[in-house]
């Protein structure tokens, strides 16, 4: 209702997105609610990111595209910020920054925690404990306050972030990833592979990764909504992305002394611009599993 | 005479178990030694737990043996390097017991026989095209099975791609490791039948493992006996069947039904339960359940000892005495020989 409310009527009537995450063709039925919901609300911020690319209602750096400090109206949806810069070009603009941050980050931590843990779970050994030791310093951090450090650490910049937020997320795909391979290398189709040609990484990356995919694709979602509150509690703590980037969080930080004034509306809509999405994220984990399993396809 | 094509000697697995200073030996494969040749079925027979499928996984490497030689087609097989091991692949394949979980899910029956007619012998596209059609339908199959799922097909059909799988590189020897107790007794029979007709027109050696009496005497031409990881009798079907020696063996048969009406037989009897294989004393497995026990049965383990043109056992009491006269468990028109 919140996403509806942002978006203008012309993408309100929006098609079911392509090209969302793993396709939700063929499954029974359609999906579930929560899963058609996601879908939805996702497809809304893939078309405002890409709109935002092309179009939007001012420059979203354009100060004094309004007058200063006024409230939502019909030439400014969102109303101006201190320096009247139009918060709705702003939040649309926003959207293709947090939403790529998001999906790179959570593709990189996918591919190299998958990578990672099944090499981990399928040779086990020294690589293993290697790499589950390592693991383990790592995780005894809290997370965001690891990535802090780290993006401290490397200094700002938006491929840092990226960078940052796959490598906090990683351990948790390489966990997954490490137990399903580690349940599943006994299993007689990885010594039927073996059989049939197979070299051992073949094994491993061919057969048992593509059958270990389920928890992962679930976990993605998840992840990413993480990605997308920590990416936006970074901007709005002003570490990692450049001042003067328009991003939720920092949106948000710059607005936030307006809210005990009276103009509420600087930071509310990016705030539920981060909501929005987050939810988004959430609902369409939840509906993930059983997507992927061909199993349950008919 | 024909080629041997697998033969393992002095084959043995032990699992270390326990922990902490309370190391002890779980033996699941004492010392086995056994041939197949070309065109030939040699048939395991033991009951759960006497270490048939560790002795299918080790010839083939996938469980490494602790002790022993296994040659396929004359050449010893190792596990390093691990290319050599998969080369060995290509005279050596398997057909496992449970189709359900031996098939890669994802994959449609398209994509799995065409995997070892890629990785085995490189072929390309268009001639494994043609050889799956021609695989597909050596199993019985129909081409529109191509297509599916495991889980689109019925248990006989999965082990018809399994066993079309395996057959895909034209091996030398297949291991079937109990392919057809899975199954319902009608698909049995098909698959059965299948599998002989395929020996016939390629020449390949079957180590057929089951623990099912009947399936034995159909297609096997020879029977190992195994118990509790050591082979206990061994010889051609119709003499095994007609004559067992060993008091497992005759234990063994005499708890199988015999299909024909009016044949009776004495019922030959072990007390107790098979033993647990850690820690074995060296001794007969057999001794604590066997009512012919002597005390040197307890002394030493009893190796094979020939009993007839084939046929050996490693039974110290039965043979001892070579003017004992035979003594079957009684159904002498039992084992008659395939073929």
């Amino acid at each position: 209702m919140t996403l509806l409310d942002k978006q203008p009527s012309t993408v309100e009537a929006a098609p079911a997105p392509v090209g969302a995450g793993p396709r939700p063709a063929r499954r029974r039925g359609g999906g579930s609610l929560s899963l058609r919901v996601g879908l939805a609300l996702l497809g809304l911020y893939l078309l405002a990111a890409a709109a935002s690319a092309v179009w939007t209602p001012y420059d979203p750096r354009e100060v004094g595209a309004g007058e200063p400090y006024s409230p939502p109206d019909g030439s400014h949806w969102f109303g101006t910020d201190r320096l009247g810069t139009d918060v709705f070009s702003q939040v649309l603009a926003a959207t293709r920054l947090d939403l790529g941050i998001t999906v790179a980050a959570v593709a990189l931590a996918l591919t190299v925690g998958a990578f990672l843990g099944t090499v981990a779970g399928y040779y086990r050994g020294v690589a293993d404990g290697v790499i589950m030791r390592t693991l383990e310093v790592l995780q005894a951090f809290p997370t965001l306050l690891l990535a802090m450090l780290i993006v401290q650490a490397v200094g700002p910049g938006t491929w840092n972030v990226i960078a940052v937020l796959a490598f906090v997320g990683l351990p948790e795909y390489l966990r997954l990833a490490r137990a399903e391979i580690l349940s599943k290398r006994g299993w007689q189709f990885a010594e039927a592979a073996r059989l049939a040609g197979c070299r051992p990484w073949r094994v491993a990356f061919g057969h048992l990764l593509p059958n270990s995919t389920g928890p992962l694709l679930a976990y993605t979602s998840i992840n990413a909504a993480w990605v997308v509150l920590v990416t936006s509690s970074l901007g709005f703590l002003g570490v990692g992305i450049r001042p003067g980037e328009p991003e939720w969080g920092s949106m948000i930080s710059r607005g936030q002394s307006g809210i005990t004034s009276g103009e509420w509306w600087i930071s509310l809509f990016p705030g539920l611009a981060v909501l929005g999405l987050a939810a988004a994220f959430y609902l369409l984990g939840d509906g993930l599993n059983d997507a992927a399993d061909p199993r349950r396809r008919r | 005479m024909t080629a041997i094509v697998l033969s393992a000697s002095g084959l043995r697995k032990h699992y270390r178990i326990g922990a902490l200073g309370d190391h002890r030996t779980l033996v699941a494969v004492d010392d086995v030694d056994l041939e197949v040749r070309a065109g030939e079925t040699v048939a395991l027979v033991g009951e759960s737990g006497s270490g048939k499928s560790t002795v299918a996984r080790c010839l083939v490497h996938l469980v490494e043996p602790t002790a022993g030689e296994v040659r396929v087609a004359g050449e010893p097989v190792r596990a390093r390097p691990v290319a050599a091991l998969t080369r060995v692949y290509r005279d050596v394949q398997m057909v496992f017991q449970d189709p359900n979980s031996s098939l890669d899910p994802r994959m449609t029956v398209r994509a799995l026989l065409a995997e070892p007619l890629r990785l085995h012998l490189r072929l390309r596209r268009r001639e494994r095209d043609d050889r799956v059609r021609e695989l597909v339908e050596m199993v019985g199959l129909r081409t529109d099975h191509l297509d599916r799922y495991p889980h689109q097909l019925s248990g006989g059909q999965r082990q018809r791609v399994g066993i079309a799988r395996a057959l895909a590189v034209r091996p030398r020897v297949v291991i079937l490791d109990e392919p057809t107790s899975s199954l319902d007794v009608s698909v049995r029979g098909q698959i059965l039948d299948l599998l002989a007709r395929v020996q016939r027109e390629l020449r390949i050696g079957y180590l057929f493992i089951t623990h099912d009496l009947a399936v034995v005497r159909r297609v096997a031409h020879r029977v190992l006996v195994m118990y509790l990881g050591g082979i206990v009798e061994q010889g051609p079907t119709g003499a095994v069947f007609a004559r067992p020696v060993h008091p497992y063996t005759r234990a063994l048969l005499s708890a199988a039904p015999v299909p024909e009406w009016g044949v009776r037989r004495e019922r030959f009897h072990l007390t107790g339960e098979i033993p647990s294989p850690v820690d074995l004393p060296d001794q007969c497995r057999l001794v604590g359940r066997c009512p012919l026990a002597v005390p040197a049965c307890a002394h030493a383990r009893p190796p094979l000892v020939p009993v007839g043109p084939g046929h050996a056992a490693a039974c110290p009491v039965e043979t001892s005495e070579p003017t004992a006269p035979p003594r079957g468990p009684g159904a002498v028109r039992a084992g008659a020989a395939p073929d």
